[in-house]
């Protein structure tokens, strides 16, 4: 039996507790006249190093990082606040397209905060666009990678090649290099988007809105087109389907000489300079094969903005931070990373100059090292953003990547997947209720 | 010879059982908590359906749905699709672990005990990996790209393909029996410790063979445990999750999202958002595992002759 003396001490330590407990949950904000606190949440380890310059360079708000497992759990912890309304942060880093999460009810609307930024040009066009919904702006906008692609060039000259500038130039590599056991490019089971890419370069969107209703749009002549490059790549035995999720099977494999042509990102390029052997100054960074009938060169541009959840509290001070983590040089400065020398691209500004020389990766690029800031940059300035998604696309990107799988294995065509992906993504906005056009 | 009865207090009886009672509380409300209420609150979401209008972006209503997302579900052709599925690859791999896992105790019953004892151990470390850590393993193992399994069958001119859609519910069998089988036998083999030694003496003073004994004496004991243990692996089976989520990161080509009906569940709760319908599909899913246990149970668990 508990004594008297031991039931005071104990229930004076829950007090404590609870007192201490309180203390924690009060932030700066409660006290008014502290400064505002704004939490957001992120997986990205850069992200809390950006945190800590936003920290040391501001007074009047503070940014609270809370570091997420990875991009489901952020989605699903994002959900759960969102839902209950209690902890909901104010920023969070993207894990999908704006248009589904704001159909899902997890997006504030900033407009009237970030409007004045927009007006003032500290985001370039191309950037903006994602960020913005029928007119009202629901993220902050990031940008986007340039587009380009890096060429295996020692086995391309080896076997008296070009360097390809169009989708028909990649396809006849392909298939001078099929007899000497070497595919041209690798099709992930799981990544649709180069045919998300192809689709964007034909000048295709796999939604619009007509009226009050959404046109669905997966078997436009666009997408006839990006599927027809496909589709051959794929029949004539052309390509691999190398997982990205087995990384040390992909690494070995693209540095064994057998897979030439890579539709890459800016980012990924220490980690192949660090991992490969065999090849290292092989390869040479070019710019993203075109349509032959292309009018004039253009790289698919479209980004996934920095999200601002619903139910945050203050608004005008998350995209302040928002909009400072974007666009100042400072947070892209502070986005350094030591093991690979390289900054986050800075997508959403004007010039991202002064960030790409760092992005080099002298060992990997070889003799072809002083191509890629040009390559880069002029892609950069030729990103386009037409790309539209509607309201449902977390489902149907989920779809896409299961038909993508099948097609790049030959279980069925690109154009099936075409006709697959209409139906199921008509099927599904009217399940939710959602308008149609043409039905 | 006197029996000295000594006098109860009134109401002895009930205090003894409410002591009784007294040590399941901590099980009791574990239960509650984790399995009643969960169970309740997926109820309760699966009778409501969200519903967006005009171009999706005004935010979703709830509505009362009633048993809208359970039609829905007893018509979705994926989830039937994954249910066979799985089915099907419980009536091939269910019957393979039991029948290994019988054999194996025998053989075990057949040795010295001190011997029986070294050789339990090694058979029951795959069951004590991790479920996860086990996927992950053969995973490894079956890359063709890293492991060493593909090289080493091309040395006798075998193309195996670990992750194509020939061989992928192969691949995951042999996992699960691999994980499996040492549990099977060690329940089978403490069965088997339990049978009077004195009925295979008898046995054998009548001229029985051991194969006559293993087959006529040994196996009729062991069948209660048999059951027990295929009864849990069609639970198990029916709501195979992890190892196939794992192989689809590895091979999309040959998993899709809808491969099993817990991945369909999981997808449609945690990476689409639709809880209601995930829900629904929950229940229909424990539903059927509860019927085809229950069928399995009465079919299979009568009292040897």
């Amino acid at each position: 039996m508990w004594s008297a003396a031991r039931r005071w001490v104990a229930g004076g330590m829950a007090l404590c507790l609870l007192g201490a407990a309180q203390a924690c949950g009060d932030g700066p904000e409660a006290g008014g006249s502290g400064p505002v606190v704004v939490e957001m949440w992120g997986w990205d380890p850069k992200y809390a190093k950006v945190a800590d310059k936003f920290n040391a360079t501001h007074d009047k708000i503070q940014v609270k990082y809370v570091k997420q497992a990875d991009n489901p759990t952020t989605a699903t912890n994002l959900r759960n606040v969102v839902k209950s309304g209690d902890g909901v942060p104010c920023l969070v880093q993207n894990f999908g397209e704006l248009p589904g999460l704001l159909g899902e009810g997890l997006l504030a609307d900033i407009t009237d905060q970030l409007k004045p930024h927009v007006d003032e040009k500290k985001f370039k066009d191309s950037a903006v666009a994602a960020a913005e919904i029928q007119g009202r702006f629901h993220g902050i906008p990031t940008g986007a990678e340039p587009a380009y692609m890096i060429i295996n060039r020692k086995v391309y000259d080896q076997y008296g090649i070009s360097v390809p500038k169009t989708w028909d130039d990649v396809i006849a590599a392909g298939k001078a290099l099929k007899p000497h056991g070497i595919q041209v490019m690798n099709l992930a089971g799981e990544d649709p988007s180069l045919l998300e890419q192809l689709v964007q370069l034909a000048g295709g969107t796999w939604y619009s809105v007509e009226g009050d209703s959404w046109k669905v749009s997966f078997t436009s002549a666009e997408s006839k087109k990006a599927a027809a490059v496909l589709q051959q790549l794929v029949d004539d035995d052309l390509v691999a389907n190398q997982t990205y999720q087995d990384r040390p099977a992909l690494i070995a494999y693209f540095d064994e000489g057998r897979m030439v042509s890579l539709p890459t990102n800016v980012w990924q390029l220490g980690n192949y300079q660090n991992n490969f052997t065999k090849t290292l100054g092989q390869w040479e960074p070019i710019a993203l094969p075109q349509y032959r009938d292309a009018a004039k060169y253009t790289t698919p541009a479209h980004s996934k903005p920095m999200i601002v959840a619903k139910g945050c509290p203050t608004l005008a001070e998350a995209t302040e931070v928002g909009v400072w983590w974007s666009t100042s040089k400072d947070a892209i400065d502070a986005s350094f990373d030591e093991k690979t020398g390289t900054y986050s691209w800075p997508g959403a500004v004007e010039d991202p100059s002064p960030w790409a020389e760092s992005a080099v990766p002298q060992k990997l690029f070889g003799a072809y090292a002083s191509q890629a800031v040009d390559v880069w940059l002029k892609a950069a300035a030729a990103g386009v953003d037409t790309w539209v998604v509607g309201p449902n696309y977390t489902a149907v990107f989920k779809e896409l990547q299961d038909q993508w799988a099948k097609a790049v294995t030959k279980q069925i065509t690109f154009e099936q997947l075409l006709e697959n992906m209409q139906r199921f993504t008509v099927d599904d906005l009217k399940t939710q209720g959602i308008n149609v056009a043409g039905s | 010879m006197s029996v000295v009865q000594r006098s109860r207090p009134p109401g002895w009886r009930r205090m003894a059982d409410l002591k009784g009672f007294s040590f399941t509380v901590p099980f009791a409300l574990g239960f509650a908590l984790f399995t009643i209420v969960p169970i309740v609150m997926a109820l309760s979401e699966s009778l409501y359906t969200e519903r967006s209008s005009g171009l999706g972006f005004g935010g979703r209503t709830t509505t009362f749905s009633g048993l809208g997302n359970f039609v829905r579900g007893f018509e979705d052709g994926r989830f039937w699709g994954s249910m066979g599925r799985v089915a099907l690859f419980a009536v091939v791999v269910i019957p393979i672990i039991q029948g290994a896992s019988l054999v194996m105790a025998l053989m075990l019953d057949a040795v010295r005990r001190r011997l029986a004892a070294r050789f339990r151990v090694v058979l029951l470390i795959p069951y004590m990996v991790p479920g996860v850590v086990a996927t992950l393993i053969w995973i490894y193992l079956y890359s063709p790209a890293v492991g060493p399994l593909t090289p080493f069958l091309a040395l006798f001119g075998i193309d195996a393909n670990f992750y194509g859609g020939e061989l992928i519910w192969m691949s995951i069998g042999n996992l699960m029996a691999w994980s499996s089988i040492g549990f099977g036998m060690l329940i089978v083999y403490g069965a088997l410790q339990s049978v009077p030694t004195e009925v295979f003496d008898s046995a054998r003073l009548d001229g029985a063979s051991e194969w006559r004994i293993a087959w006529s004496i040994k196996v009729p004991f062991v069948r209660r445990p048999l059951v027990l243990i295929s009864v849990l692996s069609v639970i198990g089976t029916l709501q195979i999750f992890s190892d196939p989520l794992l192989f689809r990161s590895m091979t999309p080509e040959t998993v899709n999202k809808d491969f099993t009906p817990i991945m369909m569940i999981y997808n449609q709760a945690f990476a689409e958002g639709n809880f209601n319908y995930a829900a629904a599909l929950s229940i229909i899913l424990a539903l059927i595992v509860g019927l085809v246990s229950t069928v399995f149970y009465k079919l299979t668990d009568k009292v040897p002759a």
